[in-house]
């Protein structure tokens, strides 16, 4: 005859229940509180740069005739330079899309000329949009990590032509 | 002899007292939940409130924004510090003039407000600070006559509101 089986198999096992009721409770009353505070779509600012007349009068007499340059880039429909006074330094034909590798390359290479230079210019043509003024912006600020020219000003192309 | 119990009344007899929610699945998810939130919990709070029909241009800035007065541009509007100026922007794109009459003078009233809160209370100083939201689709011709208007009427510490990209 086989044996019985043993009677603590046959007993039903404990069923261990947490009580997670307060929890519910506690996410229950963070969750809107959470919801009403997140940002989802983080928002940031990029600073103009506006040179005040004493600081032009001072750039005017210069002591450090090296940084004494101007450093534009030109952007219109059709294409983006990038100009260091009169000299135009690049050109990039931008009618395909905006393709900045080149210009981010030429003004690692000025930062790495000149440290100290922190000022740039965008001449911009009328047409062009806000988004691709942005993403000029960043593209002469920073690289990665490294700061190149983070004092920005916008002008008018035409009116630096006239 | 009592009648044998109905098989209805068997059956609750069988049935546990406690009715048991198993919530557990719920917390689970709710677990989950608080992580994201927390993820982007913003403890400076919301300093620019942007409409939803105004789209930002992304950027890859990290510097968070500052109070200031605001100066929306949408594609159909113009909007100082809430107050939505009758402007129109496709005549605005085709003058020749820089400055914008309308906006210079509603920024000159803010201008002298501004100041007028520095002289009682030398803490709120006046910066000239403002932060401009434009559309991403707005062209430089309308930002520049912008700029230039709220620069003349003394606001000088500009800068443009960007989404920040992840």
């Amino acid at each position: 005859m086989a044996f019985r089986p043993t009677r603590r198999r046959s007993k039903p096992g404990y069923i261990l229940d947490l009580n997670l009721a307060p929890l519910l409770s506690l996410f229950v009353a963070l969750i809107p509180m959470l919801l009403l505070t997140a940002m989802f779509q983080k928002t940031g600012i990029v600073n103009l740069y506006l040179p005040t007349l004493e600081e032009a009068l001072l750039q005017e007499k210069a002591d450090d005739p090296v940084l004494d340059f101007t450093l534009a880039v030109t952007v219109t429909m059709k294409e983006v330079s990038l100009m260091k006074d009169r000299e135009v330094l690049l050109t990039e034909n931008v009618e395909n899309g905006l393709e900045l590798d080149k210009l981010v390359e030429k003004l690692i290479a000025i930062k790495d000329e000149f440290p100290d230079k922190r000022d740039a210019v965008l001449l911009l043509d009328g047409d062009i949009l806000y988004e691709t003024i942005i993403d000029i912006m960043d593209a002469v600020r920073v690289k990665g990590d490294r700061e190149l020219f983070p004092d920005i000003s916008l002008a008018d192309r035409i009116l630096e032509e006239g | 002899m009592a009648h044998p119990p109905t098989k209805r009344r068997a059956a609750r007899a069988k049935r546990p007292s406690l009715l048991v929610l198993n919530i557990t699945s719920m917390l689970d998810m709710f677990t989950i939940l608080i992580i994201f939130l927390l993820k982007s919990y913003a403890a400076q709070g919301i300093i620019l409130t942007i409409p939803a029909d105004l789209h930002l241009p992304y950027s890859t800035t990290q510097t968070a924004p500052e109070p200031g007065l605001t100066v929306e541009i949408s594609e159909s509007a113009l909007v100082v510090d809430g107050k939505r100026l009758d402007i129109d922007l496709v005549a605005l794109k085709n003058s020749e003039t820089l400055i914008i009459d309308d906006l210079y003078e509603h920024l000159m009233t803010k201008a002298r407000q501004y100041e007028e809160i520095s002289e009682l209370n030398p803490n709120a100083r006046f910066t000239g600070r403002l932060v401009l939201e434009g559309d991403r689709k707005i062209p430089f011709r309308i930002l520049k006559k912008i700029l230039y208007t709220c620069g003349q009427a003394g606001f000088i510490n500009q800068s443009l509101a960007v989404f920040q990209e992840e």
